[in-house]
């Protein structure tokens, strides 16, 4: 992982995260690990098995939804 | 013989007296003064631009105090899930579905308040419609939301297992499709508010909701007002079944007219109205391939589905979810793929529906275990004994079986039915059939609606300062399902007093947290918060029995009214005289000789440390998974369910009745055994209805046709069959006292057992629904035709399967 950070949303909120930080890193980093969770990167819903090369840049968006919220 | 005094007996719900003689107060008996009439302007079209909104007429007519637009609200997106939020109170600048919010008018007198609306001048440029999910999906199609690209507002993918690898130890492969039609909940009670505020900006919203919780949480953020300053008052409510779980415009935008006349506003929906907002089942559209081994061994399930959610998010992102996920139990499913995708259309928006996503999908898995049954020659019912999971079980999707009665739940109703013999003697000839489905479903969500550590459940339990009862706060929701009794029968069972004895006060933010009476929750997560709050009142004044008598506390025993002591004994003959003297006169002082009762425990508590509360909180546990850094996952627990119909089908004229059920539901611990099975009834029913003869319907230009309940038909009692409610009780642990969940969990094999015992009883495996006598009709007419079964449906289901395996493909 390259030594700086970039500005990106996650969940609504800035977050400074090591450049080109994948999703699993991301999903690591941020303890947002559940078998159920779902992923979207700007708008887009993410296959897991691309969260290992997929990529973050400045100024993304994720989301990590954790869609067994009931109703 | 129960082990408790008061849990698990048929103690009378609390609040049935006040019901049944008309006492209740619903949201349209109350009033408030000086209270104004809101009414609402909806749009009138599907999908448009408003390019005039001119309230002026409007606003001179006399006894019009206020009118709201999306000037006046803003334009703050809301929703349900915060990653969705989606919806304005008032469309801003373009309507999405007929019955879309615009404006709304406060007036002295409701006549004048919708005479208002019709004075308010709006045009609206027509845009073009997306109607239904094969024109949303389509390439090019007019997309309703910049944000959603093609019209999909969540999709979801689960690959649990490796469906590829293992598809070729599968024997044999079943493969079918089944299309459902929207719904709406049918409620008795249709939506309403009375929203007041006062000199210093506290604002309270009585409303008919299952979420007090919630509601003012969206409230406050839209309205820009403190989350202190924003009170939820629930009174009772007629029926939730999921679209009240959410805030709904007509609650802010009362609100805001209450905060900008100063005076309280009440409106209530029309029945019309209550179609129009629906957040109701959503259509579905799924399509599974089911592989099994020659002795019936259960491989893969690989599944895919659309759903029509409607013009906004509300809940579809979970509901979309669940679709898949639920089919992870309660069979051994080794493998399971799911890929699902919700779509936006210019109809009122669909949200959550008891049983959540799942119900559709478990007809069809149902519907296709009993097709495998038939090839390989096995009873459908052994086939579903021979795959069923048991307790400390795991699913495939990391789903806990703390607890699973699912066996004991298929074999009470095979037992009941008397099914080996009926299965044999019905006469197919004469329209009779038999059929059995299972179904699984959530114990409350393992996650709040919003990312947040707040506790699911608080209670307060304090012990009346007179001594001898008790009052139990709650924001719980009590929506007809019987919480506030469960509530109080727990209260009442811990502190060993008579149940007469507590008094619920629920539904209102002022008392504690509680996310609402959604996901099959309450029992569960409620429970266990009331029981420890009570728990800790009852410590309270044992500690002061301990210091008064002699310790230790632990001996101090209560039951039924009295305080006793388990070994030893205490002399409570000073405290008596003083509770005596303390109440000259009164006439149920204890009698001579009688024990030491409750009522003078707690009073000699109070008079030494004052006023005795117990508080109680409850989150789910984080349950563990095999995934790197787990967190909660699905549910804490899972409940279960087996049904058994009977059904005579007119082969003239397609008329579907059903002549007997035999239903079973496995709850953990019955904490009231007739509310168990009231719900498990209330359960089946909802099914029948959407199984035999609920759909909305909508013309070309996207209007509701059906908005009433003289044409969407519901069950009436004329419809109900003998019903045999059998309740097992598999001890959950997750669960206070080993209950768990009954209010949802019976819907799901309410429509696949009657779609089995239709096929026994004319060779018709159904790929749409509901049932109508129209439908059954052709379709028995054309099983036996040249061309073979076939459906009207079956060739726009072909292409939205395309649509959708194309997407996948393009991942």
């Amino acid at each position: 992982m390259a030594d700086s950070t970039i500005e990106i949303t996650v969940n609504g909120f800035g977050e400074k995260v090591p450049s080109a930080s994948t999703i699993s890193y991301l999903i690591e980093h941020l303890k947002e690990g559940d078998r159920h969770l779902l992923v979207e990167h700007n708008g887009k819903f993410i296959h897991p098995q691309h969260w290992d090369t997929i990529a973050v840049d400045t100024g993304d968006t994720i989301e990590f939804i954790h869609a067994c919220f009931g109703g | 013989m129960s082990k408790h005094d008061i849990l698990n007996s048929r103690a009378p719900r609390i609040d049935a007296a006040e019901k049944v003689t008309g006492r209740s107060q619903y949201l349209d008996d109350l009033t408030r003064p000086n209270m104004l009439y809101g009414a609402l302007l909806q749009s009138p079209v599907a999908h448009g631009k408003i390019v005039k909104l001119d309230t002026t007429r409007a606003m001179a007519l006399p006894g019009v105090v206020e009118i709201v637009t999306a000037k006046e609200a803003g334009d703050i997106l809301f929703g349900v899930s915060p990653a969705r939020y989606d919806e304005t109170v008032f469309a801003v600048d373009r309507v999405r579905y007929v019955g879309e919010e615009i404006a709304a008018v406060a007036a002295e007198d409701i006549e004048t308040a919708m005479e208002a609306v019709g004075l308010i001048d709006l045009e609206i440029e027509e845009l073009p419609t997306v109607l239904d999910m094969e024109a949303a999906l389509t390439p090019g199609a007019q997309e309703l939301f910049e944000r959603y690209s093609g019209n999909v507002t969540a999709e979801v993918f689960q690959d649990f297992g490796d469906v590829e690898k293992e598809r070729g130890k599968a024997d044999k492969v079943y493969t079918d499709h089944l299309l459902s039609q929207m719904q709406d909940a049918a409620f008795m009670e249709p939506h309403g508010c009375i929203a007041e505020i006062d000199h210093r900006g506290h604002l309270t919203l009585t409303t008919s909701t299952q979420s007090p919780h919630y509601v003012q949480r969206i409230v406050a953020m839209v309205l820009g007002l403190p989350l202190s300053k924003v009170r939820v008052v629930k009174p009772c409510v007629g029926g939730g079944f999921g679209p009240k779980a959410a805030a709904s415009n007509l609650e802010l935008a009362v609100c805001l007219l209450a905060m900008r006349t100063g005076r309280p506003v009440k409106s209530v929906y029309s029945r019309e109205q209550v179609f129009l907002r629906s957040r109701a089942r959503h259509q579905f559209l799924h399509k599974m391939e089911l592989g099994v081994k020659n002795d019936g061994t259960l491989v893969y399930v690989d599944h895919h589905a659309t759903l029509d959610g409607g013009a906004y998010s509300s809940f579809g992102i979970a509901t979309v979810y669940y679709a898949g996920s639920l089919l992870g139990g309660p069979y051994h499913l080794p493998n399971m793929r799911y890929h699902g995708v919700r779509v936006c259309t210019n109809k009122p928006a669909c949200g959550a529906q008891r049983g959540h996503g799942g119900v559709i999908a478990r007809a069809l898995l149902e519907s296709l275990l009993d097709t495998a049954a038939e090839d390989m020659g096995m009873d459908p019912v052994e086939l579903r004994l021979k795959n069923v999971m048991s307790t400390g079980e795991t699913t495939c999707n990391d789903l806990n079986m703390s607890s699973l009665g699912m066996r004991e739940c298929l074999e009470a109703v095979r037992d009941k039915s008397d099914w080996d013999n009926k299965r044999k003697d019905l006469n197919a000839d004469e329209g009779e059939g038999i059929g059995a489905a299972c179904g699984f479903f959530v114990s409350g969500a393992g996650y709040p609606i919003y990312r947040s550590q707040t506790w699911h459940s608080t209670v307060t339990v304090q012990l009346s300062e007179v001594g001898g009862g008790a009052i139990v706060r709650s924001a719980a929701a009590e929506i007809g399902q019987g919480s506030d009794t469960v509530l109080a029968m727990i209260a009442a069972e811990e502190l060993g007093i008579l149940l007469d004895n507590v008094r619920v006060q629920s539904g209102d933010t002022d008392f504690s947290v509680d996310l609402g009476a959604y996901s099959s929750r309450q029992t569960l997560m409620m429970g266990h918060a009331v029981r420890d709050a009570a728990i800790n009142a009852r410590n309270k004044v044992a500690e002061v029995l301990a210091d008064v008598f002699g310790g230790p506390a632990e001996r101090f025993e209560f039951k039924g009214g009295y305080v006793g002591v388990t070994e030893g004994d205490f002399d409570f003959e000073k405290v008596r005289t003083d509770f005596i003297k303390e109440h000259r006169g009164f006439t149920d002082n204890p009698d001579e000789g009688e024990r030491f009762t409750f009522k003078e425990a707690s009073r000699l508590a109070f008079n030494k440390t004052g006023t005795i509360v117990g508080c109680g909180e409850y989150k789910p546990p984080p349950l563990g998974g095999r995934f790197k850094g787990a967190a909660v996952g699905t549910s804490p627990a899972y409940g279960c369910s087996a049904q058994i119909s009977e059904v005579n089908v007119d082969l003239e004229t397609g008329k579907v009745d059903l002549a007997r059920v035999a239903m079973s539901h496995d709850c953990g611990y019955a904490i009231n055994r007739t509310q168990v099975e009231g719900q498990m009834q209330g359960n089946f029913l909802m099914g029948l209805g959407e199984a035999l003869f609920e759909e909305v319907k909508f013309d070309e230009l996207g209007r509701t046709v059906n908005a009433n309940l003289a044409e969407y038909k519901i069950p009436t009692s004329l419809d109900v069959p003998p019903l045999d409610p059998i309740v097992i009780e598999s001890n959950e642990p997750n669960g206070p006292y080993g209950a768990k969940e009954v209010g949802e969990g019976g819907i799901m094999p309410a429509i696949p057992a009657i779609m089995n015992a239709v096929y026994h009883a004319t060779g018709v495996r159904f790929r749409e629904l509901p049932l109508n006598p129209e439908r059954v009709l052709k379709a028995i007419q054309s099983l036996h035709s040249e061309g073979g079964l076939s459906f009207p449906s079956d060739a726009k289901c072909e292409r939205i399967i395309q649509l959708l395996e194309k997407r996948k493909s393009d991942q």
